[in-house]
């Protein structure tokens, strides 16, 4: 029985029990510790903040990802850039809705998937990149509530940065 | 009923941050004038972003001010705005990018005419003419007889001459061929460039798509290049990862690169590369398809996480595989030899093989001292240096010898005499290089420059033809003599009339030689160098600083030493309010014998530190500084309108003339040939003959009516280290740092 030893069972915020490898579950820091904490009792785990479908993407992913490496606090305070190079698989799990990338990337934070939140605020960042302020509010459906002249105002105080 | 918040304005602060920290300024200000919401200071100033962005330039943290987002991103716009580029050395193809409109006589015929002319060598920087009017500079490198640089609209402007065409002495931006949008028209990911390599003699570059460009002449249209055998991956906005993406381009001389993933280090030969030309009449191709390359063995390797990894316990001998070696990050080629630096922190280098065999065996290691990992690798076609974990730097220089050296010792482990193997040459250890703070490093012909972190350069090797390519002074002024340079006993190269010159051993092993960019430092120089306030009284010091090797490294250190200080001036630190002094350099540059380097120049600091050298004239007096003179400032200078004789400074012209011979031979150059038939060249020497008497030429004066601080100082009097007094009547001058305490049991 040693395969459903390795399986424990997730329970998401709308109650619905999920079970899942420890080996993919525990690229959650949350879970893990949680599983060091309490031991594995064999009972559902609660994801509070996680309700099935997202759960379910999330665990997609830490599938795909569960033979990486641990993250490490890697400096890259040098670096000249950040890359927001992202793998190929990833690039097509994150083709979904903005509200479930946002559910996501929230998710990520909150069982602690560095990387995961990483490839999230990626996304998001590329969708950014390049865009004008209008492109960016048509983008992520934000209302523009400065008047025009405060829009003028700001226009003048980033020109510097047109063209760097 | 009011709308729900968008999710993007929902999200927690922390994760908010890490999106940030994914954008470049300019989309982090757009983001910022969306709304009221994200136009709050917390996110428009935040410190993290503006601290990471300077950063990014290398500038140093300030942990006091580390939470003023304000503070950095003001430092950020001035990086972005107030950049300028320096160049210095030989301008023989015009690749210094200056010219300057010179007033011209013909004595014999009392005739005047004016032309322009291009200037010639130049031996301390001096800023380049047209790059401000290019935009906001990134990027800088140099060929053999050229200067590019890469603007942050991915416009590459170069200068000089490429391997045909002529020589272009102001800025031209490489073209496209037909059909290809100029990026100074409108960004295209095909032709915005990213990244770019200058070779020899060919400009190779990377575009944000994806394409690889070369050119050869900086007048004709570049190639795109693709391969027979190689399929490239090309995207929008390239951001695709996968096999085939080129990560990198480096050009060489007779060959030419590209790191392409999955593949690894990819070769061929410049001769392959096909490129058109301007002639309607033509058909021709924009391509230049490359049918045979060939790719360094062990180069292929990509580690599935880009994590740091334990290094230093797997490390395996002689690699085989590429998973032995390492992914590639970074690489060189100095063809015949290619070198790369891996994740696994060595260094390996391969070589050009029989019959163009360079895949014939697996690359060796770069021996380092004890295994240290290392971090960076920097150089050129001609020269290559190691920056090491441990602060440490060691330099290949010059050209591929020392790699000729070390395939040499491997190739022949077994002396046919029995003597043992070959000694392993060793990497040049320059003690001034040590525990600095080294970030980058430029390799020239023979000289090379390292860049600190304090954002200045030092200088060394060896100034080809002594035209000036350390920024030290030379080009026939003795000026770099008081720097430490000395004449080598070689004929120039090629015939050339005038020898190479080298620092002196000591310049090495204190804190080496500092490029200035002080117009003020460079006057004076002048003026130490012509004798101070009275040459007479200085000629025997002089004298004993041009024969005495020993007198002169230590006449240097000491010059050394007060350059150093001068931003000590009183009131003039108030004006630094970033820390970063005057100049600060943040890239450099070297090839053949110029140079060059973007500089963040802090006018406001410069124009203090101006002020306080200043001070009104009193005449009369005594000392020569002090005569008052008929002086101007340099742009109403008119040379040639009136001859020394003419100029009423009774006896001093004389004195000062023979004063002028005299310093020139005293630092081993020939008397000026003012009675030679004229020659642009022989002008200027008239001219700075002639000139020698007027203390705006001498670097005693800036103008009629003022003084420099230092006009009443006289040449330096040092009691040497060898207990030998140097001769004179003045006090002994004291050591800004202290007298120095050499070891020069190293090589140079």
């Amino acid at each position: 029985m040693s395969a459903t030893s390795q399986t424990i069972i997730l329970n998401s915020s709308d109650g619905v029990d999920i079970p899942v490898d420890k080996e993919v579950a525990t690229r959650s820091v949350l879970i893990r510790n949680l599983l060091e904490d309490l031991g594995d009792t064999g009972e559902p785990i609660p994801i509070l903040n996680v309700n099935e479908a997202v759960l379910k993407k999330v665990l997609e992913w830490c599938e795909q990802h569960k033979k990486d490496p641990p993250a490490t606090n890697e400096d890259d305070s040098d670096s000249r850039k950040k890359t927001t190079d992202i793998d190929e698989w990833d690039q097509k799990f994150m083709q979904v809705d903005q509200e479930m990338l946002f559910e996501i990337i929230l998710a990520a934070n909150y069982l602690d998937i560095k990387a995961l939140l990483d490839v999230g605020c990626k996304t998001v960042a590329n969708m950014i990149k390049g865009k004008s302020p209008e492109e960016i509010r048509k983008t992520f459906n934000i209302q523009n509530d400065f008047t025009p002249d405060e829009e003028d105002q700001i226009r003048r105080e980033n020109e510097w940065a047109e063209d760097r | 009923m009011s709308s729900p918040k968008p999710p993007v304005l929902e999200l927690p602060k922390e994760v908010f941050d890490i999106i940030l920290s994914y954008l470049e300024p300019k989309s982090l200000l757009n983001l910022c004038s969306t709304c009221r919401a994200l136009h709050h200071a917390d996110i428009r100033l935040n410190a993290t972003f503006w601290r990471q962005a300077v950063r990014s330039y290398r500038v140093p943290n300030q942990p006091i001010i580390e939470g003023d987002g304000e503070h950095w991103q003001k430092l950020y716009r001035r990086l972005v705005t107030q950049t300028h580029v320096y160049t210095w050395g030989s301008n023989a193809y015009g690749s210094l990018g200056h010219s300057f409109e010179i007033q011209s006589s013909n004595p014999g015929s009392g005739l005047r005419r004016s032309h322009r002319i291009d200037a010639k060598n130049v031996s301390v920087p001096k800023e380049m003419d047209d790059a401000p009017k290019l935009g906001v500079l990134v990027d800088l490198q140099c060929t053999a007889r050229s200067t590019t640089v890469l603007t942050s609209q991915g416009i590459l402007c170069s200068v000089g001459a490429l391997e045909e065409g002529n020589r272009n002495p102001a800025f031209r931006d490489l073209r496209f061929p037909p059909g290809f949008p100029s990026p100074r028209e409108r960004y295209d990911p095909a032709t915005a460039i990213k990244q770019f390599s200058a070779g020899c003699n060919h400009i190779l570059a990377l575009s944000d798509s994806g394409k690889i460009w070369v050119w050869h002449d900086i007048d004709q249209a570049g190639s795109q290049v693709k391969f027979l055998d190689i399929d490239l991956l090309e995207g929008e906005t390239g951001q695709k990862q996968g096999n085939g993406r080129v990560k990198k381009v480096v050009a060489g001389v007779d060959w030419v690169s590209a790191l392409i993933e999955g593949t690894g280090i990819v070769i061929w030969p410049t001769q392959d590369l096909t490129f058109r030309s301007d002639d309607p009449t033509l058909e021709q191709d924009d391509t230049s398809l490359i049918l045979k390359s060939v790719v360094i063995p062990g180069t292929s390797y990509e580690r599935a996480s880009k994590l740091p990894s334990n290094v230093a316990n797997n490390r395996i001998s002689n690699p085989k595989t590429p998973e032995e070696f390492g992914e590639v990050t970074d690489y060189l080629m100095m063809d015949p030899f290619c070198a790369f630096l891996t994740h696994t922190g060595r260094v390996f280098a391969a070589r050009d093989g029989p019959n163009r065999s360079w895949d014939s065996e697996f690359p060796v290691e770069i021996p380092v001292p004890n295994n240290v990992v290392v971090k960076a690798l920097y150089g050129s076609y001609s020269g290559f240096g190691l920056i090491l974990a441990n602060d440490d730097v060691l330099l290949g220089t010059p050209n591929s010898l020392y790699l000729d050296l070390l395939y040499h010792a491997l190739d022949n482990p077994f002396h046919p005499d029995d003597r043992g193997p070959p000694p392993m040459p060793a990497l040049k250890r320059y003690p001034c290089l040590q525990k600095r703070g080294v970030v980058s490093l430029a390799c020239g012909y023979r000289h090379w420059h390292a860049l600190l972190r304090d954002g200045s350069i030092l200088s060394g090797g060896i100034d080809m033809q002594t035209c000036g390519s350390f920024g030290l002074g030379g080009d026939g002024d003795p000026e770099g003599r008081i720097r430490g340079l000395r004449f080598r006993d070689n004929p120039g190269f090629m015939g050339h009339p005038r020898g190479d010159s080298s620092l002196l051993k000591q310049c090495y092993a204190g804190l080496g030689r500092q490029v200035w960019f002080e117009e003020e430092k460079a006057a004076w120089v002048r003026f130490v160098t012509s004798g101070g306030s009275d040459p007479l009284e200085a000629a025997q010091r002089m004298q004993i600083c041009a024969v005495d090797s020993g007198a002169q490294g230590e006449l240097s250190e000491w010059m050394e030493q007060r350059g150093r200080n001068w931003e000590r001036k009183e009131g003039a630190k108030d004006y630094d309010d970033d820390g970063l002094g005057p100049y600060f350099v943040l890239g450099i540059a070297a090839a053949g014998e110029h140079s060059g380097a973007l500089v963040l120049r802090n006018d406001e600091l410069v124009n203090k530190i101006r002020e306080t050298c200043i001070v009104p004239d009193q005449p009369p007096s005594s000392s020569m500084g002090e005569v008052p003179v008929e002086s101007v400032t340099e742009d109403e200078i008119e040379p040639l309108e009136r001859s020394a004789e003419e100029v009423a400074y009774g006896a001093i012209p004389d004195l000062l003339d023979q004063g002028w011979q005299s310093v020139r031979s005293a630092f081993g150059l020939s008397p000026s040939r003012s009675n030679d038939a004229p020659t642009a060249e022989s002008s200027i020497a008239t001219y700075r003959s002639s000139q020698f008497c007027d203390p705006v030429f001498h670097g005693a004066s800036p103008a009629e009516g003022f003084k420099y601080t230092w006009a009443s100082d006289p040449f330096p009097r040092l009691r040497l280290s060898s207990g030998v007094e140097m001769p004179g009547e003045i006090p002994f001058s004291d050591w800004a740092d202290g007298p120095p305490d050499w070891d020069l049991n190293f090589e140079v």
